[in-house]
């Protein structure tokens, strides 16, 4: 038998191999638009010195100044015309200078959060702190409301960094309350709140397949 | 003139393995954007089809023949390409939450050959926690350069090695390493009607900046085959595989930026093969099915004295 016989039946006993196996067949370069996460998050130091019994301070924070979408979007390789959605999926407190008297707590606290012209939402709802001591990340119930005005910002933002326009009524006001124990002392500690923002863009990639 | 030829060869080959394998793992950056979002737990479910993609992939193809001369020059220099088809359960998996998100409805999020769109879990106050899309790839091919050289007291080693630095572009760096060894057992078990041999081989494959992908596989084997005629050679194997990887990313968190390492679990598995060799004078041509970690097959072209 001469060889250019035997090279078509080896091709096909080499083809029926691979279709007994259910296998692989020749990849092809192909195009994705492959949806990508995002984590992102930002923070925010409030300092509660001289409150005596009762918590109550505003902590003004504009946090279209303190997170960069542009850079984060940039870090992870997305177009910003390719980003989608930006929304908030958590928030935690943490207090990060402890108070010198110990046994300090904070209870029955929350947290509203009002975005001009818009009326103060519930954002952190009941949550209580020993504050005498440096302690990690916890995770804040959250109310609906609150977030919601938080997203809206979000939003804004993301709609704001696509058009190049700065955004407007991104100072949100986030009103503490609180009852501080012992009675009769003055506080003085700081805590943090910490937002973690979710993001999606697109982006194309070739794969083999 | 030999050495010329097989010179031009070998680059053709391994400018071939290396583009493929570049290809096969595509954009490092984008993998490593979406590893970032995700906890080592997620990670692991992200990058869960990996371990035994990677494992049946690189265990596949080493040893095509147990025919090894006792002494003489041998060498063949060619391309393996190997491959393996995902299931369709592959494509999700249950992520957990993470630090700091409540989920209220658990979710199928794709994993990284899954669907491309991403999926949003809802979550406590109205939150929400978007899970990265994959990259919609049904089935997983590598091609990879390999040099066999012997043979001294029926010994032949078999070699494997790509490597390729894109700099700063997003491929980054793949390298692939492997090293192994066969040797004849015929002169041991006398009158057997078939060429029989014991092999080995030891691979190692990272690819991305800073070992985003690390992954470390062993394979034993002992193969069978027979010489029918003047070219066909059938051939059997059975071995065993294990296999190690571990993902290194970056991960920004509370503003400051960690560096994770995840373990993968191991994957250890018996492998068989069955396949076809045709050894012609300077062109040896294979195809085989295997069943390791998954299912799949491979083929290759060498050039070369020697099977």
């Amino acid at each position: 038998m001469k060889m250019r016989h035997i090279i078509p039946l080896a091709l096909v006993a080499f083809a029926g191999l691979s279709l007994g196996a259910g296998c692989p067949t020749v990849p092809k370069i192909e195009d994705r638009v492959v949806e990508l996460a995002l984590g992102a998050s930002t923070t925010v130091s409030i300092p509660a010195v001289g409150v005596v019994n009762v918590y109550n301070q505003d902590a003004p924070y504009d946090l279209a100044l303190d997170f960069n979408l542009n850079k984060t979007l940039s870090d992870a390789g997305v177009d910003l015309a390719d980003a989608k959605d930006i929304k908030l999926s958590g928030i935690s407190y943490r207090v990060t200078v402890p108070d010198p008297n110990s046994g300090r707590t904070i209870t029955g606290a929350t947290v509203r959060a009002q975005r001009p012209p818009g009326t103060s939402q519930l954002l952190i709802s009941s949550f209580s702190q020993n504050v005498d001591t440096v302690s990690g990340w916890t995770k804040a119930p959250l109310d609906s409301a609150g977030v919601t005005v938080i997203n809206g910002l979000l939003t804004d933002m993301l709609a704001s960094a696509k058009s190049g326009t700065p955004v407007a009524n991104s100072l949100i006001n986030y009103h503490v309350n609180g009852t501080s124990t012992p009675t009769g002392l003055s506080t003085s500690f700081t805590w943090e709140i910490r937002f973690d923002l979710t993001i999606v863009g697109s982006i194309t990639v070739k794969v083999l397949n | 003139m030999l050495s010329r030829m097989l010179s031009r060869m070998l680059r053709t080959v391994m400018a071939a393995g290396a583009l493929t394998l570049a290809l096969a793992a595509p954009s490092y950056a984008q993998l490593s954007a979406n590893l970032g979002a995700l906890t080592p737990d997620n990670v692991k479910g992200y990058l869960d089809p990996l371990p035994k993609a990677l494992s049946s992939t690189l265990n596949m193809a080493e040893f095509t023949s147990a025919k090894i001369p006792l002494a003489g020059f041998n060498l063949t220099v060619g391309i393996e390409a190997m491959g393996v088809t995902f299931a369709d359960k592959d494509r999700t998996y249950s992520p957990k939450d993470p630090s700091g998100f409540t989920s209220t409805a658990s979710v199928a999020a794709p994993t990284v050959i899954g669907d491309v769109l991403s999926v949003q879990q809802p979550g406590q106050g109205g939150t929400t926690l978007f899970h990265p899309g994959g990259f919609d790839i049904s089935q997983f091919v590598i091609a990879v350069p390999q040099v066999s050289i012997g043979s001294v007291m029926g010994t032949r080693a078999v070699l494997r090695w790509v490597q390729f630095d894109a700099g700063n572009s997003e491929l980054g760096k793949i390298k692939l390493l492997g090293i192994g060894v066969q040797h004849s057992l015929n002169r041991y078990i006398q009158g057997l009607p078939f060429d029989v041999a014991a092999g080995a081989m030891y691979q190692t494959f990272s690819l991305g900046n800073d070992k985003l992908i690390d992954t470390k596989a062993m394979h034993g084997e002992i193969t069978a085959s027979k010489k029918v005629g003047l070219f066909f050679q059938p051939y059997v194997g059975i071995g065993y595989d294990t296999f190690k990887m571990e993902v290194n990313y970056d991960q920004t968190v509370g503003g400051s930026n960690q560096s994770l390492n995840v373990m993968f679990d191991d994957q250890n598995s018996f492998h068989g093969t069955v396949g076809l060799l045709l050894g012609f004078p300077m062109v040896k041509l294979h195809a085989q099915v295997d069943q390791g970690a998954e299912t799949g097959a491979a083929i290759g072209l060498r050039f070369g004295l020697g099977n």
